[in-house]
C-alpha cells in the first residue's frame, strides 16, 4: 500500500483517481505529519487549513466527476514571498506582518486551477536574502536530516517541508541559488527554470532580473510536472516568454546515452568546496558515464567574478524593489512619528532585519551618482561575459554538471557573523541566475551523513535537457529522495 | 539620506566594517577588461511587450484600503510632510 | 516687466496626459477628477508587493504621434528607467520614467514665425495626489494620499530655453495644446489637470552668453496663471539681482490665492535619483515601418494649416489663427469652400456666427447659406436666423428660406417708396445728415429695416443717400 506521506505525484494520483483515497484524506495525512514534526523542523510560518479544506473539497468533486488532472488533490506548500489572495504573506519579514494580498500570483493560480491544495506558507530568509533561512524575521528552520543544521536558503522552509514529508510539492524562488542550494542541503529535488519561463507576477521581488519561481519535489518527474503546469506566457509579466509551458517536458524521458556533459574545472576548485562533496559528485559523474554519457572538460573562466557581479546587481535591484515598504499602504507602520521622514526611517529600521538593510545600503551605493559606472554598469558588463562563458561551453556540451553547493548543511549560527562566508554558499548556483539558465539539483548521496546535491545546468529554454539528465541520473543511481525521519 | 533605512549613530561602524569586506571583494571586478563589452540589458531575448488599452476592474476603495495602517475617509493617512530644514 | 537691462530666458517642461482609457502600466480606468479617493486603483498602481508593470500601447502611440508632430527624431531603441525616491504619493518608491534613451529627441514647435527647439518628448507615469490637513503644506499636521492618479500615463515635453517672455511662454503652451488636440494625442485641458506647465526662468544681462541661475515654477493651472507667474518671478529675480543678491536655484510654487511664488523648501537639496534601466520592462524596438505609418496618419498640423489658409484662401491672420486652432472648424471651412462658398465670407461666418455657439452646420448647408447672403438673396440678419434653424434641424437653407418667405427685397420701385417714407418720418435725422453728421444715416437705415426687414441694405441705402442729396 502506498504511503500517503512520502509518495510521488504519480503514485498518489493513481490512488486518488481510483478513489482509494480522497483529497481530504490526503490533506489530513499531511496535516498530521506537520503536527508530528514541524515543532522541530519549523518549516512552516503559518498554515492555511480553511483554504486547504475548500480546495480539497473541490478536488474531490473533480475526482468524482472524472474531471481530474495529474495535480488534482496534491498538497503543496508555498514560500512566504508568493502572494495568495487572503493569505498572510510576509516575505519572511516583520515589515509585512499582517499583510494579506488582494490577489493571487499567476503561477500559484495556475496550480490551484489544476486542483492543488495549499497546506500553508513556508519560512524563508527575509525577502529571499540569504542561504540558510537564518535571516527569517521570525525563526530559523531546521534541516530535517540534522536538526542542529541549516536547511539552506533562502527557500529553506519549502525544501525542509518536502524533505520531512510534510508536503508533496513546495514552491520556492531562486535568485542566486535559493531553490537549488536548499534542495541539495535537504536531499530533495529543486528546480529553477529559465528566466522568463514562469511568470513573476505575485512574486515579492528581490532582484527583478534574476528571480524565478520553481518547485521542490521528491522526484524529477514531480518537479517537471509541476514546472510545466506553472510555466507559460503571462500578459501580466512583460518579461515572461511566449514559449508554452509543456515544452519543458518534450522528449524528457529519453536516455543520457550519447549526451555530452560539461564538467567546468572552475566549479570544482571554488573556495571552500568540501572534499566529501567533491567525492560525492565524482561518484555521480561515474554513474552518468556508466549510463552512456560522455564527460567533457569545459571552462567558465569568469567564475571568480560571479559573486562580485551578483552582489552588486541583486542588492541594487532590491534597494529599489524594497523602497515601497514605507508603512503607508500596507505592512508595519511606526505610530507616533513627527513627520513622514521619521516614520519611514523608524518603520524600516524596526521592520527590516540586518541582512536586508545591509543589502539595501550596498545597492543604494552601487547605483548612486558617481559610482553607477564603476559598480552597477560594470557588474552588468561582467554579467555579459559570464553569460558568454556559458554560451561557449554549451558549444561543447549539452548540459553542465557540478556540485550544487560547495558544502553540506552547516550548523545553525556558524556563518551568521561573516556575511561573505554566507555569500560563498551560492558560488556554484548564481552563475545560472546571471545567465538566465535553467538548473536542477538532484540528491546524489551523502557526505558525513548529510545530503549532497548534483546540479545540472542547461542552455536557456533547455529545461527538458536538464530534466533528462537529472532523471537519467535518478534512475541509474537508484537514489530516491527519502523522507527524513526527523528523529 | 541613505535609503531611509534608519541608520542610528552606532550602526554606521557596524555596517561600515561589514560592508567594507564585501566591497573589497566586489572591487575585484575592476580587474576585468570590459571596455568593449555591452551591459546585459535583458538576460533573455524579449522585446516589445505592449498591452492593449483596455480597462479592467480594479480593487475598489474598500479592498484597496484593507491593508492600510491608517486610513481617513478613503485616503491613506501619513504624518506631516516636513523636510528637515 | 523686466527692465530693459535684463533678458528673460525661459524653458518649458510640460506634462500632458495622453488620451488613454487605462493607466500607463496597469488596466485601471483613468477616471475623472472628483472620483472618490482610491476608487480607480489595483494592486499594481498601489505598488503592492509582487506586482509588475506592462506598457500601454496607446500611450506609446500618442507619445510617438506627438513626437512626430513636433518633428522629433525617433530612435530605433527606447527603454524605461527607474527614478528612485521615496515620497507618499509615489507608491513604489520609484517612478517608471525614461532617462537616457527617451522615445524622441530634437524637435521644434513653430511659434510666430520662429522655431522653439524641443529637447525631448518621453513617457512616464504620474504620481498620486496629496491633500494636506490645514492650509499650507509646511504647517500640515497630517496628509492624505489618493492614488487614483498614480500610474496614469504622462508625456513630458521639454523645450530648450528659447523663450524670451511671459507672452511667448504662454503662446508656446497654447500652441502646444492646439497641436495635441489636433493630432488627437490629448485633450490637454489645464483646468482638468490634463496639461501641466512648469516654466524654468532665469534672467541675465543683455548680450551675456552665460545663463543666470534658474528657478522652476510649479502648481500653475491655467494659461493666465502661467503668464502671471512668470511676470511675478521675473520681477522677483530682477529685484534680487538689482539689490546685489543672488537667485537661489530652487523649485517655487505659484499661489493663485496670493498671486506670488514661494519657495518649496522640500526640493532644496539635490536628490540623487539613482536611475537604472527598468528590469521589469524589456526595451522597445521601434519598427521604422510603424513610425512611418504613424507619420503618414497625422492630420495637417495647425501651423501648416494656418499658413495655407492665409496664402491659398486669403484669410486674415486673425481669422486663420482662430480657424486653424480648431480642427472641426478648419475641416468645416475647407469643406464649405470646396462646396462652392467664397472663402473670406465663409471664414467671416465661421468666426462671427458658428464658433461662438460651438454648434456646427453641415458644410453644404453653410456653403449654401453663405452664397445666399453673398449673392444678396437674403439679408445677413435673415441669414443668422436660417443658420440657427439649419444647425438645429439639419435642414437645407433653401428650404428654410422658402418656408419663412425670406426673400430679400431688392426691387427698386418698392424700396424707393419705403425710403421716401423713412425720410418723411425722420426729419431730425435728415437734417443732421445734411448738416454733415454722416452717422445719422444709421438711424434712418434702422427705421427702414423696421419697416421692411427684407430690404436689401445695399440697394436701400443707395436710394436713401440719393434722396438725402
Amino acid at each position: 500500500m502506498t504511503q500517503l506521506v512520502g509518495s510521488t505525484i504519480g503514485e498518489l494520483g493513481k490512488l486518488l483517481r481510483a478513489r482509494e483515497v480522497s483529497a481530504r484524506e490526503l490533506l489530513q495525512a499531511h496535516q498530521e505529519r506537520i503536527e508530528e514534526v514541524d515543532g522541530r523542523v519549523k518549516a512552516f510560518l503559518r498554515l492555511t487549513p480553511e483554504l486547504a479544506a475548500e480546495q480539497a473539497g473541490r478536488a474531490d468533486q473533480a475526482l468524482k466527476a472524472g474531471d481530474a488532472g495529474p495535480l488534482t488533490g496534491i498538497p503543496v506548500a508555498v514560500k512566504d514571498v508568493l502572494c495568495v489572495r487572503g493569505v498572510e504573506t510576509t516575505a519572511g519579514s516583520q515589515i509585512l506582518r499582517g499583510f494579506k494580498p488582494p490577489y493571487t500570483g499567476t503561477a500559484m493560480a495556475r496550480l490551484f486551477d489544476q486542483g492543488m491544495v495549499m497546506l500553508g506558507v513556508t519560512n524563508c530568509d527575509e525577502f529571499a536574502m540569504g542561504s540558510s533561512t537564518e535571516n527569517s524575521g521570525y525563526f530559523p528552520t531546521h534541516n530535517p536530516w540534522a536538526l542542529d543544521r541549516v536547511p539552506g536558503g533562502s527557500s529553506g522552509g519549502s525544501a525542509a517541508a518536502v524533505a520531512a514529508g510534510e508536503a508533496v510539492i513546495s514552491l520556492g524562488t531562486d535568485t542566486g541559488g535559493s531553490i537549488r542550494q536548499p534542495a541539495a542541503l535537504c536531499g530533495v529535488v529543486g528546480m529553477k527554470p529559465t528566466y522568463g519561463r514562469v511568470s513573476r507576477y505575485g512574486l515579492i521581488a528581490f532582484a527583478s532580473s534574476l528571480d524565478q519561481i520553481g518547485p521542490f519535489a521528491r522526484s524529477v518527474d514531480d518537479a517537471a510536472l509541476t514546472l510545466a503546469a506553472m510555466a507559460g506566457h503571462d500578459p501580466l509579466d512583460a518579461t515572461s516568454s511566449d514559449r508554452a509551458g509543456h515544452d519543458v517536458l518534450s522528449s524528457y524521458g529519453g536516455e543520457v546515452k550519447g549526451m555530452r556533459l560539461g564538467v567546468p574545472r572552475e566549479y570544482y576548485e571554488v573556495e571552500g568546496i568540501e572534499p566529501g562533496v567533491k567525492a560525492a559528485i565524482e561518484r555521480a559523474l561515474q554513474v552518468l558515464r556508466a549510463a552512456g554519457a560522455e564527460l567533457v572538460d569545459v571552462s567558465l573562466p569568469h567564475t571568480d567574478y560571479g559573486l562580485a557581479a551578483y552582489y552588486i546587481i541583486a542588492p541594487a535591484e532590491c534597494s529599489s524593489n524594497l523602497a515601497r515598504f514605507d508603512g503607508v499602504r500596507y505592512g508595519m507602520s511606526e505610530e507616533d512619528s513627527a513627520n513622514v521622514t521619521e516614520a519611514y526611517s523608524k518603520t524600516r529600521r524596526r521592520g527590516f532585519g540586518t541582512e536586508v538593510r545591509r543589502r539595501i545600503m550596498l545597492g543604494t551605493y552601487a547605483l548612486s551618482s558617481g559610482y553607477y559606472d564603476a559598480y552597477y554598469l560594470k557588474a552588468q558588463k561582467v554579467r555579459t561575459l559570464i553569460k558568454g562563458d556559458f554560451d561557449q561551453a554549451f558549444k561543447k556540451c549539452d548540459a553542465i554538471v557540478s556540485a550544487t553547493s560547495p558544502t553540506v548543511a552547516f550548523p545553525i549560527g556558524s556563518r551568521t557573523q561573516d556575511p561573505l562566508s554566507m555569500y560563498l554558499c551560492d558560488v556554484l548556483t548564481l552563475g545560472g541566475n546571471l545567465a538566465g539558465l535553467p538548473g536542477i539539483s538532484v540528491p546524489c548521496g551523502t557526505s558525513e551523513g548529510l545530503p549532497v546535491g548534483l546540479q545540472v545546468l542547461a542552455p536557456q529554454w533547455g529545461e527538458n535537457v536538464a530534466l533528462r539528465v537529472a532523471r537519467a541520473y535518478e534512475t541509474a543511481s537508484g537514489l530516491n529522495a527519502e523522507v527524513a525521519p526527523v528523529g | 539620506m541613505l535609503a531611509r533605512i534608519g541608520l542610528e549613530p552606532g550602526d554606521e561602524e557596524f555596517y561600515a566594517e561589514q560592508l567594507s569586506g564585501i566591497l573589497a571583494h566586489i572591487d575585484r571586478l575592476q580587474e576585468v577588461d570590459t571596455d568593449a563589452i555591452p551591459p546585459t540589458a535583458q538576460v533573455v531575448e524579449v522585446a516589445n511587450r505592449l498591452r492593449e488599452d483596455e480597462p479592467r476592474p480594479g480593487l475598489g476603495q474598500v479592498e484597496a484600503l484593507a491593508n492600510a495602517p491608517a486610513a481617513v475617509d478613503g485616503s491613506f493617512r501619513v504624518p506631516s510632510i516636513q523636510e528637515e530644514a | 516687466m523686466a527692465s530693459p537691462a535684463w533678458e528673460v530666458v525661459i524653458g518649458m517642461e510640460v506634462h500632458v496626459q495622453p488620451t488613454t482609457r487605462s493607466k500607463m502600466f496597469c488596466g485601471c480606468a483613468v477616471g475623472r477628477l472628483g472620483d472618490p479617493p482610491n476608487s480607480n486603483v489595483c494592486e499594481i498602481c498601489l505598488g503592492m508587493p509582487g506586482v509588475l508593470p506592462v506598457i500601454n500601447k496607446v500611450a506609446v502611440e500618442a507619445c510617438l504621434k506627438t513626437a512626430l508632430a513636433l518633428g522629433c527624431e525617433i530612435p530605433r531603441h527606447t527603454k524605461f528607467d527607474r527614478k528612485n525616491y521615496m515620497y507618499p504619493d509615489l507608491p513604489k518608491g520609484y517612478q517608471i520614467s525614461q532617462y537616457d534613451l527617451p522615445m524622441s529627441r530634437n524637435g521644434h514647435l513653430e511659434l510666430g514665425g520662429r522655431d522653439v527647439r524641443i529637447r525631448r518628448v518621453h513617457l512616464e507615469e504620474d504620481t498620486g495626489k496629496l491633500i494636506h490637513a490645514g492650509e499650507k503644506l509646511h504647517k500640515a499636521v497630517e496628509s492624505y494620499v489618493d492614488l487614483n492618479r498614480a500610474g496614469v500615463a504622462l508625456m513630458e515635453i521639454v523645450s530648450e530655453s528659447d523663450l524670451r517672455s511671459a507672452d511667448e511662454a504662454r503662446d508656446y503652451a497654447m500652441a502646444l495644446r492646439t497641436l495635441l488636440r489636433t493630432i488627437g494625442a490629448s485633450e490637454a485641458e489645464m483646468e482638468k489637470g490634463q496639461m501641466r506647465a512648469e516654466p524654468n526662468i532665469s534672467i541675465r544681462r543683455h548680450g551675456s552668453a552665460e545663463l543666470g541661475v534658474k528657478t522652476e515654477l510649479k502648481n500653475i493651472n491655467s494659461f493666465r496663471a502661467l503668464h502671471r507667474a512668470i511676470l511675478y518671478e521675473v520681477q522677483r529675480q530682477t529685484e534680487v539681482l538689482e539689490s546685489g543678491g543672488t537667485v537661489v536655484q530652487e523649485t517655487r510654487g505659484w499661489s493663485d490665492a496670493e498671486q506670488r511664488t514661494f519657495s518649496q523648501r522640500s526640493k532644496e537639496f539635490a536628490e540623487d535619483y539613482r536611475y537604472f534601466p527598468e528590469p521589469d520592462l524589456p526595451p522597445l524596438e521601434l519598427d521604422p515601418a510603424w513610425i512611418d505609418e504613424l507619420r503618414r496618419a497625422l492630420p495637417e498640423l495647425p501651423s501648416v494649416r494656418h499658413a495655407r489658409l492665409v496664402s491659398k484662401h486669403g484669410l486674415t491672420a486673425a481669422d486663420a489663427a482662430l480657424i486653424a486652432a480648431d480642427r472641426e472648424l478648419a475641416d468645416l471651412f475647407e469643406a464649405a469652400v470646396t462646396a462652392g462658398a467664397p472663402a473670406r465670407q465663409t471664414a467671416n461666418w465661421i468666426v462671427g456666427e458658428v464658433a461662438p455657439t460651438g454648434k456646427l452646420p453641415s458644410a453644404e448647408n453653410l456653403a449654401e447659406l453663405v452664397r445666399f447672403v453673398n449673392d444678396g438673396a437674403i439679408t445677413r440678419d435673415q441669414g443668422r436666423e436660417v443658420l440657427v434653424e439649419s444647425v438645429e434641424t439639419g435642414r437645407r437653407p433653401s428650404e428654410i428660406v422658402t418656408e419663412h418667405g425670406f426673400v430679400q427685397l431688392s426691387d427698386e420701385a418698392e424700396l424707393q417708396a419705403i425710403a421716401e417714407a423713412v425720410v418723411a418720418a425722420n426729419p431730425k435725422a435728415v437734417e443732421d445728415y445734411r448738416a454733415g453728421k454722416k452717422q445719422a444715416l444709421q438711424a434712418l437705415m434702422a427705421d427702414l429695416r423696421k419697416r421692411a426687414p427684407q430690404a436689401n441694405p445695399k440697394v436701400a441705402s443707395g436710394l436713401l443717400l440719393k434722396l438725402l442729396g
